[in-house]
């Protein structure tokens, strides 16, 4: 099924199949319609020769009181040589042999046509299983008012003609053969060729969708060019757009949120106030940061997981000095290949920034972050020592503004937002148990 | 504790220096990032408070500036751009802790307290050195556990040199740590609190707490030898 998938989605298989196509019955075509039209040369070549020795032979006819004469030896020796291979006959009306060639010694006469007078039968026969070739041509010689017609057979055996027609034969699909071998060969090179550009671009996007290229070259044939070019711009359009957007949010976040600081650092601020501006700002940067995921763009490139994790325990580590926390981080690739995620690299940023920072207010002292990667796709894992979670609070905690903790400071609208953005790409997110540290568990699985 | 804060928006300016100097910290202030550097590079705070949008020269290029030039105190970052990326962004540039806003002024003031405690080695925010204790949370201090009272100058200048025990610290180094810009300099007034100190916590030079190195400035005993 895939293989077929495969052949058919392939534009390199096409070419293939097609000049495959071509080599393996084209050229076969050609070398039997050479064959056939050598054959018939030969036939018209054998039909003439035989013509022409039968002229020779009626020259030297003479019908006399109904008796055929002919002379004891005749110009073209090989009717004189026994066996020779040419023979020539002479049949009257009735059928019957009334001469044949001293070549003719010894051998069974065989059945003979009789064309009508005046034409000429070019047929094949077999004498003692030999083929040989038979131009009867029938004739009339006119005594005393009395039309006696006779014919002459020119026999030749075929042997020769049959040996050329091998050997000719042998020859041209020699050459075809070759002729094939030269074209797969041709057409490897001319698809290689032809197709470079084509995989080149085909590589380029994989690396621009796996981060590693942030546009795409522009060194390619007039036609791919125009693509590149537009794909370039949409790219940088998208980038751009993006920013700005992102920007445009940021600023908004920093226009309403310090505002909210300064009331916030009001020192006859009651706690009620307190709370109802908590809760203003959750509501902001909940739908702040639900507005800035970028997961329903077409186009993603691809992001470094591994870049991504490194620079978040480094700066939780940091964050979390005093605690006395330990972040540990494993990554685990499949075949080496580089862990890539399919989106946006702030989403990536949220979703793994949030699970760890959750993790780290959580735990005693130990948090676990791990990125594996399979053939086809991503997981992160955030574990910790902390108290973990129990069923009801497992269900409840991706709730928006849901805080399941007991202890100190929870999961927050952080949680919330990683689930939104999981489902937002399609992803899995999974909560649990940690067998290793005996805290929660959370595993984020993306499809690749 | 002398804090440099830069911050653009003026009434949380106004708000942030009026806590921090109840919270006995010497607070001066800058509006913008070129302010800022220069503030930065004239007087040696502390530690400073940097809002990530300023105008002129931004909140993330000032850190990096302070950084590169040498400037090795405790950096606290405010930031209404809550963002993971923003956060590694702006502790990657130097800056030692985040605090995203709108925030509680005493998690301020505690998170401060803490970058300036382990800036000087401190992980507690108790200070004990002999029968000596001081809670740079609380503002508390006390001798043979009996509460000992100081004025808030008193209180600035002492906690400085628990932060530094052992250390010769002159006294235009104190005057710089616990004033701030508008301080009418005099340098008399560091003789003044001194005197006073000697006399609340060790009447009798029994401890012999503060030594005076003539010509190089003062030095507190670490008791625990």
């Amino acid at each position: 099924m895939t293989a077929t998938r495969h052949w058919r989605h392939s534009l390199k298989a096409r070419f293939v199949l097609s000049g495959l196509l071509l080599i393996v019955v084209l050229l076969p075509a050609i070398g039997f319609t050479v064959n056939k039209a050598f054959e018939r040369q030969i036939a018209l070549s054998i039909e003439n020769q035989l013509n022409a020795y039968m002229y020779s032979i009626l020259a030297v006819t003479e019908v006399d009181n109904g008796d055929v004469n002919m002379p004891p030896h005749l110009v073209e020796n090989q009717f004189n040589v026994i066996g020779s291979g040419l023979y020539a006959l002479v049949s009257n009306e009735q059928h019957k042999v009334v001469w044949s060639s001293g070549s003719f010694f010894g051998l069974k006469t065989p059945t003979l046509q009789q064309p009508p007078v005046g034409e000429s039968q070019c047929y094949r026969i077999k004498i003692d299983k030999t083929k040989h070739v038979v131009f009867s041509f029938t004739v009339s010689f006119a005594l005393n008012k009395q039309l006696i017609p006779i014919t002459i057979h020119i026999i030749k055996d075929e042997s020769d003609y049959q040996l050329q027609a091998r050997e000719f034969n042998r020859t041209l699909w020699s050459w075809i053969g070759i002729l094939m071998l030269f074209l797969v060969a041709i057409q490897a090179i001319w698809l290689a060729w032809t197709l470079k550009p084509l995989r080149q671009f085909s590589d380029e996007i994989t690396l621009v969708e796996q981060g590693k290229l942030t546009e795409l070259n522009q060194q390619y044939p007039n036609e791919l060019n125009i693509l590149a070019k537009q794909l370039n711009v949409l790219l940088h359009t998208e980038q751009l757009q993006r920013k700005r957007y992102r920007n445009a949010l940021s600023d908004l976040a920093h226009s309403l949120k310090t505002p909210l600081a300064v009331i916030k650092s009001q020192p006859e601020l009651n706690q009620d106030s307190h709370e109802q501006l908590d809760h203003i700002n959750h509501i902001i940067g909940y739908q702040l940061k639900k507005a800035q995921s970028v997961a329903a763009n077409a186009w993603h490139l691809g992001v470094n997981v591994d870049d991504t994790a490194t620079k978040l325990v480094r700066t939780l580590s940091k964050i979390y000095h005093d605690s006395h926390k330990d972040i540990d981080y494993q990554l685990s690739q499949h075949n080496d290949q580089a862990a890539i995620f399919k989106g946006d690299s702030t989403d990536l940023s949220e979703m793994i920034g949030n699970l760890l920072d959750n993790a780290c207010k959580a735990a005693k002292y130990q948090v676990l972050l791990t990125v594996e990667t399979t053939i086809d796709s991503l997981c992160i894992i955030v574990e910790d020592d902390g108290p973990g979670l129990t069923e009801i609070q497992q269900t409840s905690i991706f709730e928006r503004g849901a805080r399941a903790d007991t202890y100190q400071q929870g999961h927050g609208i952080g949680l919330a937002i990683v689930s939104d953005l999981v489902n937002s790409y399609q992803g899995k997110l999974n909560v649990g148990k940690s067998n290793d540290l005996g805290g929660a568990k959370f595993s984020l699985t993306f499809t690749l | 504790m002398r804090i440099l804060l830069v911050e653009d928006d003026l009434s949380l300016q106004a708000n942030l220096v009026q806590h921090l100097q109840l919270a006995n910290y010497s607070v001066d202030v800058a509006s913008d990032g070129e302010d800022g550097l220069f503030q930065a590079q004239e007087t040696l705070f502390d530690a400073a408070i940097i809002d990530v949008g300023l105008p002129k020269i931004d909140g993330i290029s000032l850190i990096e500036q302070l950084r590169q030039q040498g400037i090795s105190y405790p950096i606290l970052i405010l930031t209404a751009r809550d963002g993971w990326q923003d956060k590694v962004k702006g502790l990657d540039a130097g800056a030692d802790d985040y605090l995203t806003k709108p925030f509680q002024v005493e998690e301020l003031s505690a998170r401060l307290n803490a970058l300036i405690r382990r800036s000087a080695g401190q992980a507690s925010p108790v200070i004990n050195n002999g029968p000596l204790q001081l809670n740079t949370r609380t503002l508390a201090l006390s001798l043979l556990q009996q509460p000992i009272t100081l004025s808030s100058s008193e209180f600035k200048l002492f906690e400085y040199l628990m932060l530094h025990q052992g250390e010769v610290i002159s006294k235009s180094t104190l005057i710089e740590h616990i004033y701030d810009q508008d301080f009418d300099l005099d340098s008399n007034v560091i003789e003044v609190f001194i005197r006073r100190l000697r006399k609340k916590l060790d009447p009798d030079n029994q401890y012999q707490l503060i030594e005076t190195l003539r010509g190089q400035g003062y030095r507190l005993r670490s008791l625990q030898d």
